[in-house]
């Protein structure tokens, strides 16, 4: 185990990643714990980021790259439930009730996991679904990133096209008008293709969900005006149905108005 | 809608942290350039410094809580970030890299000489100043270190010196580098 003395001596050069990587870990374990050494170390980082602070025009299209990779599997939960992910809470044996998984705040979103884990007992369904769904809404006032995710939407959804085995699924409206298209993966992605679902006013959003053995399961809320979304169903059972309802901003747990839009997958 | 451009990078990150992935374009335009710059700069490769760059604001994404505002600000946190990994990847090509420099030897100082001199001329003024104010053998073994991606034992094999000396003129040389930004009233990068 480092000591101080000898960990003090080492922050100038651990700063500039000038350590191997033995002594780094070792260092590093004793920064964790010494709020000094931790505090050096911070000002020394400082110094050296001043040497790297240029900046160079990057790449066109590492954006795009970095966009088509936001959603490749779900956030690990670190904090406030480290070891419990959505997909553990299933593990746990409980059967697992609906989860929001974007737009509400992490501790709200901590609220509704042990809400549905509380209720997990009057919950009948087994369906474990894991989904995350991403939102990457083109009213962007960022003019030019606004492009960039309109084009890292469309090159998604092309390349899902692309994929052997997609499927579409048309949702419509009670009077059989077609409100939005998704394109769905055999590997639990889905996207949205088009969308005529009109721009809600006030602090509403739309929400999508999937039936699942009849109970709504949220796949995520899609925002006022929905253009490009996708989401990434895992788990062995996959929905019948999928709907649309009106939702307030952050969303809701389980439906609160009858579906806008509906289509079975 | 708000305008992200006003919008603070802890208030980014919290956003972040709510799947908004239009504050992560925002954070990639105010910071991807630096950061790619950097890996760049270390790499002297433009796919692998993109590879970095993605790893980098990838991290962000799914570990949002590491970013802690009470520690510097995000463009550095995400620069320790950028050149850690660079460095990942110099020391994994180590020996691949060895025997290229061996055989290019006089081409990899010049091209060293020139990225040296663009870089400079990228840097704030004060740190310009700084660097300048540092005895010569200081600044060159911070940059080796830094720039190249090598240990301080590395460096003290390039030049030739024990590794005792070097370790001294990287501590004093970054000593000096901090009490001339304290001077200069430089903050932390932005």
């Amino acid at each position: 185990m480092m000591n101080h003395d000898e960990a003090y001596e080492l922050l100038e050069l651990a700063a500039l990643d000038a350590l191997d990587a033995s002594t780094t870990a070792a260092l590093d374990a004793h920064v964790s714990g010494c709020p000094r050494c931790r505090s050096e170390l911070d000002e020394y980082r400082r110094v050296a980021t001043h040497l790297g602070n240029a900046v160079e025009p990057p790449p066109a299209t590492l954006w795009n790259s970095i966009a088509l990779r936001l959603h490749e599997r779900p956030r690990e939960m670190t904090s406030p439930l480290p070891a419990r992910a959505p997909g553990n809470l299933a593990e746990s044996g409980s059967s697992i009730a609906p989860v929001i998984a974007i737009s509400a705040g992490r501790s709200t979103w901590t609220k509704r996991v042990r809400s549905a884990v509380a209720s997990a007992t009057i919950a009948a369904a087994a369906a474990i679904v894991v989904l995350s769904l991403s939102l990457a809404n083109a009213d962007s006032h960022v003019a030019r990133l606004r492009g960039q995710l309109s084009n890292a939407g469309a090159v998604a959804v092309a390349a899902a096209l692309e994929t052997p085995g997609h499927y579409e699924v048309n949702l419509t409206s009670s009077t059989h008008k077609n409100l939005a298209q998704f394109v769905m993966l055999p590997s639990g992605q889905g996207y949205l293709m088009a969308s005529s679902l009109p721009r809600l006013a006030g602090a509403k959003t739309y929400q999508l969900w999937g039936i699942v053995k009849g109970r709504p399961v949220s796949l995520g809320v899609m925002g006022e005006n929905p253009r490009h979304v996708s989401f990434t169903m895992a788990g062995s059972v996959q929905p019948s149905v999928l709907a649309v309802t009106v939702e307030p901003a952050g969303g809701s747990s389980t439906p609160s108005t009858s579906p806008v839009a509906t289509g079975k997958v | 809608m708000e305008d992200l451009q006003d919008v603070s990078d802890a208030q980014l990150v919290t956003r972040i942290a709510r799947y908004d992935d239009v504050a992560l374009a925002e954070v990639f335009r105010r910071h991807g350039g630096a950061v790619f710059g950097l890996a760049r700069r270390v790499l002297n490769n433009n796919a692998e410094a993109e590879d970095v760059t993605q790893e980098v604001l990838l991290k962000l994404w799914n570990q949002p809580e590491r970013f802690d505002p009470s520690r510097g600000s995000l463009r550095s946190f995400l620069l320790t970030q950028s050149h850690a990994r660079a460095v990942d990847v110099v020391r994994s090509h180590e020996a691949r890299r060895h025997r290229e420099f061996r055989d290019a030897e006089a081409t990899a100082r010049a091209a060293y000489d020139i990225q040296h001199e663009v870089w400079d001329l990228m840097m704030r003024e004060e740190v310009q100043r700084a660097l300048r104010e540092i005895p010569v053998e200081e600044r060159r073994a911070i940059e080796l270190a830094y720039f190249d991606g090598l240990t301080y034992v590395k460096v003290a094999e390039i030049l030739g010196e024990p590794e005792g000396t070097v370790k001294g003129r990287i501590r004093n040389g970054m000593k000096r580098m901090r009490r001339l930004l304290s001077d200069y009233e430089v903050q932390g990068v932005e």
